[in-house]
């Protein structure tokens, strides 16, 4: 059903990790640098963002497809409730290996705010 | 005292399953606070570790409910986050404990919850901060 689950379960596990352990955020930072210069120059196109958030969205059952669009909100145009948002915002962690803070993941709201938060992400890959 | 706020959240259970099949490590650890997710390991050693066990999901799911209803209780005044509150007992009554409450400006919590069958309800209600003694 989701793109996501396909994934290796080891990309949550390695989050895990890292929150668990410090010594890991510590070390993890120099790494996240050189991520982020070498993505910056290859690039991780604004569209190429956009597709990726709609095709999460398109995973979700409850999700009309014809509704889904960069502007729907994901709960007002789309009908997801809280927990189809934290179902959301997690797929877009395991999308993008990052992890969204939940101040953070609370001002997520349609897609485009995705796509702009993930902009904002040197270390999103 | 004064009221603050009230909140409720209804929660069907077989969602918070399919959830929990699809992503336990990452749903447990962002909903979740470190002492609950002792309790919850805890309840899982007696379980023999199954997380889709009747008994474990109760245990996120009134988690999951109090929180949210929690949110609504002080929304849009407030916004706390899951990390912000911890659920506990009290001779089996259903606590919460919010660390940084008189950072939040929040008085007392009183929270129920209540099942039955596929559906688990939780409510929850503040109080005013009780205000500063005049002696």
């Amino acid at each position: 059903m989701f793109r996501a689950l396909v994934r290796p379960a080891s990309t949550i596990y390695r989050q895990a990790a890292i929150k668990a352990s410090p010594a890991a955020t510590v070390a993890r930072m120099p790494l996240g640098l050189t991520f982020a210069r070498t993505y910056a120059s290859a690039g991780l196109a604004r569209s190429d963002v956009e597709k990726r958030v709609l095709d999460i969205l398109a995973g979700f059952n409850k999700v009309d497809s014809n509704k889904i669009s960069l502007s729907a909100n994901f709960s007002k145009d789309l009908g997801l409730d809280s927990l189809d948002t934290v179902e959301v915002v997690m797929a877009i962690e395991e999308e993008f290996s990052i992890e969204i803070p939940d101040k953070d993941a609370d001002e997520i709201k349609s897609a485009a705010q995705a796509v702009d938060y993930i902009s904002k992400r040197d270390d999103a890959h | 005292m004064g009221i603050l706020g009230i909140g409720i959240d209804i929660l069907h259970i077989p969602r918070l399953k399919q959830v929990l099949s699809r992503r336990p490590d990452r749903f447990l650890t962002r909903i979740l606070t470190k002492a609950e997710l002792t309790e919850l390991e805890k309840l899982k050693t007696e379980l023999n570790g199954e997380i889709v066990h009747d008994r474990a999901i109760r245990f996120v799911g009134a988690r999951w409910a109090l929180k949210e209803a929690t949110y609504k209780a002080l929304t849009p005044r407030l916004k706390l986050t899951w990390q912000d509150v911890t659920v506990y007992k009290d001779q089996g009554k259903p606590c919460l404990d919010i660390p940084e409450k008189e950072k939040f400006g929040i008085g007392a919590a009183h929270c129920s919850v209540s099942h039955d069958g596929e559906y688990l309800v939780a409510q929850v209600l503040f109080e005013s901060p009780e205000s500063p003694k005049t002696s």
